[in-house]
């Protein structure tokens, strides 16, 4: 049995008021009722999956790199396979930190019809760790949580504010989730996978939507001092997840180490080369980047990035 | 009618929030992401759930054209419709507290 526990502080708020006071909010929580779908129907498991359809998620609206290209053809679809898993693994553990998190929004946002959504999110995510598990069994193992996904959950489960809560999980975790399965799509021929990501998408743009509308209206009614936390809180958030080295006992190691030794590649040499292209420009601009390009135009929608944390972004190399 | 509406592909989410309130002109089609305008309002109840989806829509992406009727009408002048944002030049957008019923 492997698990951990962690403890959050979450102050439970009863509304004894039943009507609908946020009505875009009552509208999408219809839409999330009509919408459900069933993880062990919906999606054709009966279809087997083909190894060479799933498609290299390493290196998209790229060339693969010369470490995959060097390998004969069948280590280059298992290295596609585990790759693929890795990265399936990372969904599903920030799947079931959603369904905690959403559980939570339950509790605290201060409005019923906030409260009445979310609650169709927590469904929404436990179907979301059914399917990722069951597919990523078709394909490898389940690897690790890394370490910047696990810091980023577990500092909004512990979040103090309602509004953290929603801007971590809703308007930054979803984007991203958003438009990492968009590029997902765009890569994989496997028919069972497409699926997966065209019913999580779906969901995945009503949690997005969800976190738009509430903090739109919530953020302009907070005192300064928690704006201020909130705008910051969001940042620490964007940054944790993107750019917390990969630690482990203490020394960095690349998340794909195993998976190299496994397939008889060399880790410095695999190491070497993504570095590289990480540091060329004109790569970083062709890979699709789900911070850049959907989670920052979202934070700024709703008027969590000011003048006072805009040049935050820019240096990190997160700002659109 | 005097507003045309139109759907940007790259900022709508596909959340269904907008076909669910004007279901007569806007869908999510089957196997599609984003929403589309697949019939322009015809009358003014059309119309008017059509100006309440873009108002609602969080993504900022269903557009409203305003035929104004002026100079600048493209139907009289070969102009440019104006270009109304979703949600955020029209008084009720979201923000407002036009669509929040408690204080």
């Amino acid at each position: 049995m492997s698990f951990e526990t962690i403890d959050t502080n979450v102050k439970a708020l009863w509304r004894f008021d039943y009507d609908s006071n946020i009505k875009p909010l009552r509208d999408l929580y219809e839409v999330a009722k009509k919408e459900q779908w069933n993880a062990a129907l919906d999606i054709p498991w009966h279809i087997e999956t083909d190894p060479s359809q799933i498609g290299d998620m390493s290196a998209p609206n790229a060339e693969p790199y010369d470490f995959v290209k060097a390998l004969p053809k069948e280590k280059q679809i298992e290295f596609a396979k585990r790759r693929s898993a890795h990265l399936l693994s990372n969904f599903l553990h920030g799947e079931q930190g959603a369904m905690m998190i959403c559980g939570q929004l339950v509790e605290v946002v201060p409005d019923m019809d906030g409260k009445l959504y979310a609650s169709t999110q927590v469904i929404d995510e436990a179907r979301h760790v059914e399917v990722f598990h069951r597919y990523i069994s078709r394909l490898d193992r389940i690897y690790p949580i890394m370490p910047g996904l696990k810091a980023l959950l577990n500092a909004v489960l512990t979040a103090d504010l309602w509004q953290m809560k929603c801007i971590g999980m809703q308007v930054i975790a979803e984007s991203i989730a958003m438009g990492s399965f968009k590029t997902m799509l765009a890569i994989t021929h496997d028919e069972v996978f497409k699926k997966i990501l065209q019913l999580t998408s779906q969901d995945e743009a009503r949690h997005v939507s969800y976190g738009l509308i509430y903090m739109k209206d919530a953020i302009p009614k907070m005192n300064e001092p928690d704006r201020d936390r909130l705008e910051d809180f969001a940042f620490t958030a964007m940054t944790l997840l993107a750019t917390t080295p990969q630690m482990e006992g203490g020394r960095s190691t690349d998340p794909f180490e195993q998976i190299y030794l496994e397939l008889g590649i060399d880790p410095q040499k695999a190491t070497s080369e993504i570095i590289s292209r990480m540091m060329d420009p004109e790569a970083v601009r062709a890979q699709p980047n789900p911070f850049r390009d959907y989670a920052y135009p979202q934070l700024e929608r709703v008027g969590v990035i000011t003048d006072r944390t805009r040049a935050k972004y820019r240096e990190v190399g997160l700002a659109a | 009618m005097p507003h045309r509406f139109e759907v940007v592909e790259d900022d709508c989410t596909g959340c269904g929030l907008c076909s669910e309130r004007a279901p007569e002109n806007l869908e999510i089609p089957a196997g599609f992401s984003i929403a589309e305008v697949f019939k322009q309002p015809e009358t003014s109840t059309e119309e008017e759930a059509c100006l309440e989806a873009s108002e609602y829509c969080p993504a900022g992406a269903l557009l409203a054209h305003t035929k104004d009727l002026s100079p600048a009408d493209p139907a009289q002048s070969g102009g440019q419709a104006s270009f109304v944002p979703a949600g955020e030049s029209t008084p009720a957008g979201i923000g407002s507290e036009d669509w929040r019923n408690d204080t």
